[in-house]
């Protein structure tokens, strides 16, 4: 999708009307989901987060520059309704922590530090998910961040630092130790598995 | 090997695409983050479950204020009602003689009542023009009947009444259409 397409589609999300946000949805959901997926470690709050993001999009949509990139201003708002839910998730009593699937009563903070059950793939799928989501675990959440906004965002180092408010080559050296860490861990049980 | 900031920042920028000039360590750097990244990014995504598009696309549209047609409806009812107390207000106020009204008001004769004029009003110019037409015409009818009988006249059929009678309606504005 080019610019332009970008930008009408945004422009008939902000003039209101319903098609210019079921598009917006259907380009941008699924990477969406996948990013809170990924922070959550749970396909409820993933979905209940990109609920949320699209009802604050209505909000915020008159606010936007569109002299700027569309989809780094949405990932940003991602990143900052993650932040707010694990601050609140971690500071909150446990009858209103999160639950995650196959975990009954497990907080967001817990959902993250485990891997969630399989769900409705088959049992190696499940695996891989589980063993991700554990090497993503290992990682400090600054750094899976930089990681899932590069990779589901499509952002640029320079744009994840604006995010962060921090250098590029900070953002850089972050993802840098990441995705070793990642991938050690990821052959470390391919290996083993074999 | 060890890469220090500038290391960093550099390759930073390379990956973005801006064009820098690497040493041979940053060079390796990008190299070995580009490695790294193809062996872990195949593994992030998510498919996303049955369903979960049309779900969020309807608590979106749930959450969305709907324009509400009756309320349309009622606010421009509101809109009429406060035109008419403005008008009612200014009839009642009388006419200024020294101060007349704007040039496209009707011209209002004794026998017109303030509910014509709101009606001539809201009706817009075409509909003032029909209505001094339907006017003149029963004035004319009127007239007829009057010689028919052969009553006395009270009405002034000299050319210049029937010119003051016509300046009243002011044609200047009017659309050539609705003249003919």
């Amino acid at each position: 999708m080019d610019s332009q397409q970008v930008r009408a589609m945004v422009e008939l999300a902000r003039a209101g009307k319903d098609e210019g946000f079921t598009e917006i949805l259907a380009v941008y959901g699924p990477r969406l989901f996948g990013y809170f997926y990924r922070c959550t470690g749970s396909y409820h709050d993933a979905e209940d987060l990109l609920g949320e993001l699209m009802v604050r999009l209505v909000r915020r949509l008159a606010g936007y520059d569109d002299r700027g990139r569309f989809e780094p201003w949405l990932f940003s708002i991602a990143a900052n309704l993650v932040r707010d839910r694990i601050r609140r998730s971690r500071s909150s009593p446990p009858a209103a922590s999160l639950e995650s699937e196959g975990h009954s009563g497990q907080s967001l903070a817990e959902g993250l530090a485990s891997p969630p059950a399989p769900v409705e793939t088959g049992l190696l799928a499940g695996e891989v998910r589980r063993e991700l989501a554990a090497a993503l675990d290992r990682l400090d959440e600054r750094s899976r961040q930089m990681v899932l906004l590069r990779h589901f965002g499509q952002m640029s180092f320079k744009e994840i630092a604006e995010v962060f408010d921090c250098p590029v080559g900070t953002v850089l050296a972050k993802v840098h130790r990441a995705l070793k860490t990642l991938r050690g861990l990821l052959e470390e049980s391919h290996e083993l598995e074999q | 090997m060890n890469w220090n900031n500038e290391d960093y920042e550099l390759a930073g920028q390379c990956l973005d695409g801006r064009p820098v000039e690497l040493t041979g360590a940053q060079r390796a750097l990008v190299d070995e983050i580009r490695s790294d990244w193809r062996a872990v990014a195949g593994r992030l995504d998510v498919p996303a479950p049955a369903g979960m598009l049309h779900r969020v696309n309807a608590r979106v549209k749930a959450s969305r204020p709907r324009r509400r047609p009756y309320l349309r409806l009622a606010g421009g009812a509101a809109a009429a009602a406060a035109a008419v107390l403005v008008v009612l207000l200014a009839w009642q106020k009388g006419p200024d003689n020294n101060n007349p009204g704007p040039s496209n008001m009707p011209n209002m004769t004794a026998a017109e009542s303030p509910a014509d004029y709101i009606v001539q009003y809201l009706m817009g110019e075409e509909g003032t023009f029909e209505a001094r037409r339907d006017s003149l015409d029963e004035q004319i009818a009127n007239t007829q009947m009057d010689l028919a009988l052969g009553e006395n006249l009270h009405y002034d059929l000299t050319l210049d009444g029937l010119v003051d009678d016509l300046s009243a309606t002011e044609f200047e504005d009017l659309d050539p259409s609705i003249v003919d």
